[in-house]
This record gives C-alpha cells, structure tokens and sequence, in this order.
C-alpha cells in the first residue's frame, strides 16, 4: 500500500466515531476510513467493513491495518463471515489496552501535568496557558499519530494474528512507565494545589482536605462527580460557619 | 450566547466525534473561550477545576459518560456574561459558585446525551452503508453530513440549553440587570462563605487526579510525593 492511501485511510479514521450507534457501534465508521480502498468493492465485502467492532479509536489503527490487508484478498462468502467474527472478537483487546493506557494514563498525565503548571504559575498562568496548551496537544497529537501510523503497519502485517500485537515486549515498559508518570503526575497536581492554602489560612487548607476527602469515600462509595462535588460545597459551608460561629 | 452554543458544538465535536485531539478539553477550550470573550481569568478558574473534577470521569467504551467538557462551557459562557463586581474587579465568589454548580448539573444530565445521539445514528448509519453499497457517493455523502449535522446540533443545543437556564438562574437571583454585576452588598455578604468552593473543590479536583492516574497501591507514594512538592513550594 503506498503512503498516500496508508495516509488518507489514517486521517479519515479520525472520525471513526461518526457514526457511533448501538447496533454496529465504530463498523461504519471503519467503512467511512476503508472506502477510498473499497470504491469497487461487492457488497459482501462492504458490508463486512461496516460489521460490528468498538475498540479505541487510536488502538483501532491496527485492526484497519489488517482489515485493509484482508479485504484486498479474494474473499468468498464464508470467509467474510468469518471477518465479521473476528472484527466482534476483536473489540475487547482492542477497547481494554486502548483505554488502560491512552484514556486512563496517557490524556489525563498530560492534562495533570498542564493544570499542576497553571496552578504553580499563579498570576502567570495567563500568560503561559497558550504555550503550554499548545506544547500539550503537539506531544499528544503527534505522539499518537506516530503510533496510529505505527500500528496499522503492523495491522497490515499480521493481518489475522492482529491480537499477538496484545504479547507485544514494549507493552509491560510502557505500562510501568505511564505507572511512574501518573504517580508524578498525581503528586504534582496534589502538591500545586495544596500549596495554594496550605501554611496561608487554615479554614482554606480544611476545606481542600474535606474536598479532597469526599471525593476519595465518593470513589470508594461509587456515587456520581455530581454527588461529591455537592457534599464538597456542604462541607465547604459547614467548615466555615464552624469556624464563625 | 451564540458564541457560547459554538464553542459547545466544537467541544462536543472534538470529545466524542472527530480527532479527539486535546482542544475539546476544559483546560484548553474554556480558557480559549474565557480569552474570546476578555474574561482568562474565569477560563482558567472553570478549566482548571472542571479539567481535574472529570479527569477520573472518562469516555470509556460504550458506557454513558458526563460531559464534563460541556459543562465547563456551560459554567465558562455563563459567569461570562455577568460583570465583575464593582466593588472588587474580581468575579464574584457567588456567581462562581452558582456557575460551578450548573455546570455540573449539566454536566451530568449529558450523560443522557450519548446514548440519544447514537440511537438517531441507528438509522443513519445504516443508511449510509446502504448507499455505499450502492455505490451512490451522492446519497453516501449526504448521510455523512446528516451525521455530521446529527452532532453539531447536539452539541451546540445541549449548550445553549445551559446557558439559557444559566441567564435566568443569575437572572432570579440577581434580578433583572445582573448583567451589571452583583452589587456591593452581595458581594460584601457573600464572598467569605462562597470562596471556600475553590479549595474545596480543588481539593476534590487533586483526589480526582489521583484516583485517575494511580492505583490504590501507589496513593501513599502520591500523597508523600505531593506533600514533600508542597512544601517545597510554600
């Protein structure tokens, strides 16, 4: 496949969720990033594009890759049946490690990291918020389409044997990498906004315990942002006619 | 408001549709919005706090989710529109605290958002595998667009939507000419109590971030890490 159509099927992958419904989920979307390569294609083999699959859209890189490899070969009927098993076997490895580690690590690091700064920079935040916004989305803009490019090589490669890619070796670093930098990431946040009130007034350093507290039983109680942030603002009255009565 | 209902419809867009690039985030579209409008300094205050509160709130698979993004639109756009106090310059602490309470309502009646937007894309994602089927790139063209519109016009009416409640919110407790800022006596009676909403909710933002970033195994190892940074900070 030459790098242009390699290209062109990756920049329209990046609205792979268009068409996002409950029957068939990311499956028309995947048609909507294959179509300049199924312009000629039988309905056997387009509706096969369209079948039912949901993975991450970046993790779903790999299953085009393989897709595109496996809907340019000669397919009879029973062997597209089987294409639209394995695109619905498909979408737990896929969803799985794609949110462990772009959804839960990746994004919110960087999203950590750049509130930490602003917080830290104070009265300078203004004035930084456009290069650091900026620095943030070139890293994860471009650190992801660097791996979307990298992934569908290797969809294209392993076409059907696209789930060996989950025994990949880079994959337990990685893990333990994003490990240690959403521990640094959580501290920093911990430590930019403690220090705003800590050691200044005690009735501010109380409250953001208290917040910080609810939030904590509200994740161990499974009760709605919603709901924590509401006991948060009762907490944050109760503390200060306590402190005023 | 306008302006607002756009900004949503491109938070919208980018968070769950197309891209999912970082410009639909709080952090970025509310500051982005707070400098549109010459007011930074409620972005950074909404996008901050909304980024943190919904870091451990993702779009994860096919699961309902908050629109915490739109929320902190919701929140932004409508603190925008009433003036800083007169008697300070600064927002007053009861605005924020009005505002960071409807966006977080809104935030979380968006839950019902996606679920209702997929249920329309149903149909039309069937009609467009159809027409591809056919072969008919006219027809194909036409529900990628009707896809395309389904979104923009969820996103932006599901904003003005917030903002509209937000105005006559501000509207019944400020009165007619809250647009003006809240007068000398509001702010004077209300900042002490309303201000505690940022360290507390900022509190709550740092255990979001924790909880989101780390697993139980490691909090000991965040919370001594953020102290010793604390402290080295103060």
């Amino acid at each position: 496949m030459s790098a242009t159509a390699k290209n062109n099927i990756l920049f329209r992958s990046l609205a792979l969720q268009l068409f996002l419904n409950y029957k068939t989920m990311q499956g028309p979307g995947y048609l909507f990033a294959l179509r300049p390569e199924l312009r000629d294609a039988d309905e056997a083999k387009i509706r096969a594009a369209a079948s039912f699959i949901n993975g991450h859209p970046v993790f779903s890189s790999a299953a085009l890759g393989a897709l595109s490899g496996m809907l340019r070969e000669e397919s009879d009927d029973v062997r597209l049946e089987s294409l639209k098993d394995w695109k619905r076997q498909l979408s737990t490895p896929l969803g799985a490690i794609g949110d462990s580690l772009i959804w839960e690590r990746f994004k919110p690091m960087l999203l950590a990291g750049v509130a930490a700064l602003l917080l830290v920079l104070g009265d300078q935040a203004q004035a930084w918020w456009l290069k650091l916004s900026l620095s943030m989305i070139v890293v994860y803009t471009g650190g992801l389409w660097w791996f979307r490019s990298w992934a569908f090589d290797r969809g294209v490669e392993l076409k059907g044997q696209l789930t060996g890619l989950a025994a990949h070796a880079g994959l337990p670093r990685l893990r333990k990498a994003l490990r240690v930098l959403g521990l640094l990431g959580a501290a920093s946040v911990l430590a930019a906004s403690a220090s705003r009130f800590a050691g200044h007034e005690l009735l501010a350093s109380l409250q953001f315990a208290a917040g910080f507290l609810i939030m904590l039983a509200g994740a161990k109680l499974r009760v709605s942002t919603l709901t924590a942030a509401f006991f948060t603002i009762l907490s944050v009255f109760s503390l200060y006619f306590l402190f005023h009565s | 408001m306008w302006w607002a209902a756009l900004a949503g419809t491109v938070v919208y867009l980018d968070t769950s549709v197309i891209g999912q690039t970082l410009i639909g985030q709080p952090i970025v579209a509310c500051v982005a919005y707070g400098f549109w409008v010459d007011r930074p300094e409620l972005g950074l205050f909404f996008g901050v706090l909304f980024e943190l509160l919904w870091l451990a709130n993702l779009q994860i698979g096919a699961a309902k989710f908050s629109e915490g993004s739109l929320g902190a639109i919701i929140a932004t756009a409508t603190a925008a529109r009433v003036a800083p106090s007169a008697a300070t310059g600064d927002p007053s602490w009861m605005v924020m605290l009005l505002c960071v309470g409807l966006g977080l309502v809104f935030a979380h009646l968006g839950r019902e958002l996606a679920p209702l937007v997929r249920r329309m894309m149903n149909r039309v994602a069937a009609s467009y595998v159809d027409a591809c089927v056919r072969h008919d790139q006219s027809a194909a063209r036409g529900w990628t667009l009707t896809a395309l519109g389904v979104h923009v016009a969820a996103g932006a009416l599901f904003t003005l939507a917030g903002v509209v409640a937000g105005h006559f919110m501000l509207r019944l407790y400020f009165g007619e000419f809250y647009a003006a800022g809240p007068g000398e006596s509001v702010v004077g009676s209300t900042d002490a109590l309303c201000s505690g909403v940022w360290p507390g909710l900022l509190g709550a933002g740092a255990a979001a971030a924790m909880l989101q970033l780390t697993a139980r195994r490691d909090w000991i190892w965040v919370m001594l890490v953020g102290a010793a940074g604390a402290w080295l900070l103060i």
